[in-house]
């Protein structure tokens, strides 16, 4: 089988992005809260690589990217691969079986994603022992609208960065 | 679909719960996994860095943030300023009020036979050819016609041309029409103190009818003399700036700074009683 340089330079690429998300959500945007929230930018890079990426390669890029983002700033539960994992694999479900390869289901996925990670907050924060709707109002609602707004330049660059490679492939695929 | 149903998304998932359930277990268990610690040493300089970055743009928000803040400390600190300067104002005034008032004991020490009325300037109407001190007492006080008023440096100013109940009406020694019976200090040579209207512009008077050889000096301090019994004997007029002789009348003259500094007073002493000079 030959390899492309493009083949191994794209996902290497996707890989670096999603670990300086990962560092960004850890480090960087603490510094920079709307309404005390954190936007979960390591799940939305997660969601828009899905929709364009290898599968198989998605995946992993899920798992490692959840399990690195718990290991550096997480509060001692390690569910984000997991989470990660089933958020890929709805973008993946929606782009290629649903919508066919259409930017679509990757912002509707992202969206979805998003809410789910917001619940899962919310969700979170009420077993430790926060009122539920207190915990929605507070923590997930922004927590899902900053992501919302960081989702939209994640989704563009994503899209941009795997316009640029597909042409490149395309280019080496002529005679 | 077949992709969910093929053994690698069904291996990947396995591993996820596998990786969810054993971390989640060994931090809740209080077990430090040797991969986190790992996985923490590696992106170590990358974390550092990105925290870096992350502080530099918390020093530029909070900049923003905090402007609001800074107006309102910044109107808050204006305010107290202006309070202050309030306050530096309203002590400079009662200082000088001390000052003025301990002065004044001074004369009242100095003259132990004056009764003096302590008041203050409420009105200055500078006319054409005269200014007039309207003061705050009148009749009720004692104050009357003629009496003669000086500042709390022991000096000259005038005397009350009218007075009512509640107020009063006084004229400078640098008024035209103004005469009052001086003496030099220094060599008794005696004369008249009067206003011109020329001087009056410069706030000067002049003293009149001095002998031609009358012993007087530039510097020389002139003093009231008493005669006519309106100004008690020995209140100061002012000083000699210049001396002339006048051709006409065959007499010297003298140009007169006064003592008071009539100019942006605030408060004046009326003599209400003194002992009259008798001329021996």
């Amino acid at each position: 089988m030959k390899i492309r340089a493009v083949n191994v330079i794209r996902p290497a690429l996707t890989a670096v992005y999603t670990v300086a998300a990962v560092l960004l959500q850890c480090s960087v945007f603490p510094h920079i809260r709307f309404l005390g929230a954190i936007p979960e930018i390591t799940l939305c890079v997660i969601v828009c690589d899905s929709c364009f990426e290898n599968e198989k390669f998605s995946c992993i890029l899920a798992v490692c990217a959840g399990f690195l983002l718990d290991t550096l700033g997480g509060d001692g539960l390690t569910l984000s691969p997991l989470f990660f994992l089933l958020a890929a694999a709805f973008s993946i479900f929606l782009s290629r079986r649903v919508y066919f390869n259409k930017a679509l289901p990757a912002a509707a996925s992202g969206l979805a994603a998003l809410l789910t990670g917001a619940a899962k907050t919310a969700v979170i924060l009420s077993l430790r022992g926060a009122p539920f709707g207190s915990a929605v109002i507070n923590s997930a609602m922004p927590q899902f609208l900053y992501g919302v707004i960081v989702f939209v330049p994640v989704f563009l660059l994503t899209l941009l960065h795997h316009r640029i490679f597909k042409d490149k492939e395309r280019e080496g695929r002529r005679p | 679909m077949k992709f969910f149903k093929s053994k690698f998304f069904i291996i990947t998932l396995i591993v996820a719960v596998s990786v969810a359930a054993v971390f989640t277990a060994m931090s809740l268990l209080g077990y430090s996994s040797l991969v986190k610690s790992a996985l923490h040493y590696i992106t170590l300089p990358a974390q550092k860095l990105a925290d870096t970055v992350g502080r530099a743009v918390d020093g530029y928000t909070a900049y923003f943030s905090e402007v609001e803040r800074i107006k309102r400390e910044n109107e808050e600190l204006r305010a107290q300023i202006d309070e202050m300067l309030d306050e530096v104002q309203s002590a400079k005034a009662v200082r000088e009020e001390n000052e003025e008032l301990r002065r004044m004991l001074e004369v009242k020490q100095e003259h132990l036979d004056y009764k003096f009325e302590p008041v203050d300037v409420i009105g200055r109407e500078d006319g054409n050819y005269m200014t007039v001190f309207t003061l705050g007492k009148g009749k009720k006080n004692g104050i009357e016609r003629d009496m003669p008023i000086i500042a709390s440096n022991n000096g000259l100013i005038g005397r009350i041309t009218d007075a009512g109940e509640t107020w009063a009406k006084a004229d400078s020694i640098i008024d035209m029409g103004s005469s009052v019976g001086a003496f030099v200090e220094r060599s008794r040579a005696s004369g008249i103190v009067v206003g011109e209207y020329e001087l009056g512009l410069k706030g000067l008077c002049k003293l009149s009818y001095l002998q031609s050889d009358a012993d007087i000096e530039v510097g020389d301090r002139i003093l009231t003399s008493g005669v006519g019994s309106v100004y008690p004997r020995g209140l100061i007029i002012g000083t000699v700036t210049e001396v002339k002789y006048d051709e006409g009348l065959r007499t010297k003259y003298a140009i007169i700074k006064p003592y008071a500094q009539i100019s942006g007073l605030s408060s004046v002493m009326v003599v209400t009683s003194f002992e009259k000079y008798v001329e021996e």
